[in-house]
């Protein structure tokens, strides 16, 4: 009876421990088309579906808070290695598009030595790329730019700074402050999903 | 023949005092740079840059130490790596909107250290005209009102230690 008891007592708990991370959007009933680095054609969030995700949104134009967010994905991935957590994915999606073309991704990644294993650069069709950051409640429009000598333009965005856990049922569980990210909290809150 | 050979020996003596005041002229060059470095009193420290690849942007950063009496002014950046170089600064804006813009001329205070860091100042180069990849380095100088050309090399990687 008191085994009984203390079990009762222990799932309780474990089952308080899971949820409670709230849901804070569910991209579950959402089918988005994209295209990874390799210009292949990818569903989100349907092929990441069953596994605990790790997102940033970024523009490859940015040179200092997108590389910050990036490069935390990148520890974050080296930590969940070192213990041997391995049901975890990473997706890095653009919302400049038109310029974030599958090439530029994929130089982006190359560039930084990243491990693509479990990690997929994301692009596609702004409309598409638009409708991903708006459910996922990321901010981006174009602020300053600069312009070269032969008319040439690139736009640097305001955007939000974000990395988000996306738990195995596509639903958004916690945002995270891409460049500032406590790396020890998301590993906490994966195990506690996981 | 005796005006030649007069002729002959001011040509002489022209030439020593041609070769007599370039040296002159030489080492006072030398000496007034000198004393131009030992004035500077503004140094460039732990300086790193991001990886990125050609076309794209990067961004440079280190420690600017003024040491001198004065304030000085950072009126702009020269690299050869991108086809523009800026002074930029990252900025707030909201709760956790982040945006970037260009600075100029941005003052460092006498006896004063300044910053260039991940989310604040950074050196932005804009497309770059070639991959910069981790553990080589992208040679930059700085030009200040005062201190005049600071040149500096930063190391390519993830953050300073690397
Ligand atoms: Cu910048």
């Amino acid at each position: 009876m008191r085994k009984r008891v203390f079990l009762l007592f222990a799932s309780i708990l474990l089952i308080s421990c899971k949820e409670k991370l709230p849901v804070v959007e569910d991209f579950g009933g959402v089918h988005y088309s994209l295209v990874n680095q390799k210009n292949e054609n990818v569903g989100f969030p349907d092929f990441v579906k069953g596994k605990l995700v790790v997102i940033n949104y970024i523009f490859t134009n940015c040179p200092d808070i997108c590389p910050l967010g990036t490069n935390n994905l990148r520890l974050i991935q080296e930590r969940l290695k070192k213990e041997k957590i391995n049901n975890v994915e990473f997706v890095s999606l653009s919302f400049d598009p038109e310029f974030d073309t599958p090439e530029v991704l994929a130089k982006f990644a190359g560039i930084r030595s990243l491990d693509l294993r479990n990690w997929t650069f994301l692009t596609g069709d702004k409309s598409v790329t638009d409708a991903v950051i708006k459910k996922a409640g990321v901010l981006a429009v174009v602020g300053d730019s600069t312009v070269f000598k032969d008319g040439r333009k690139i736009f640097y965005y305001i955007h939000t700074d974000r990395i988000q856990l996306i738990d195995a049922d596509a639903r958004i569980r916690k945002n995270y402050k891409g460049s500032e990210i406590n790396i020890d909290e998301i590993i906490n809150d994966i195990k506690n999903l996981g | 023949m005796t005006l030649k050979t007069s002729g002959k020996i001011s040509e002489g003596t022209m030439k020593k005092l041609i070769l007599t005041a370039l040296i002159i002229f030489l080492c006072g060059n030398i000496f007034s740079q000198q004393t131009q470095k030992n004035q500077t009193q503004i140094t460039v420290k732990k300086a790193w840059v991001r990886p990125a690849a050609k076309n794209s942007n990067s961004a440079i950063y280190f420690i600017i130490e003024n040491k001198g009496p004065k304030e000085d002014i950072l009126l702009s950046v020269v690299s050869e790596v991108a086809e523009l170089v800026e002074v930029h600064e990252t900025y707030k804006k909201g709760n956790d909107l982040m945006g970037m813009r260009e600075v100029n001329l941005l003052h460092v205070p006498a006896k004063s250290t300044l910053e260039f860091k991940p989310g604040s100042y950074h050196v932005m180069l804009i497309n770059l005209l070639k991959d910069l990849t981790t553990g080589l380095s992208v040679n930059a100088t700085l030009n200040f009102k005062n201190a005049g050309k600071i040149p500096f090399r930063a190391v390519i990687g993830d953050s300073q230690e690397m």
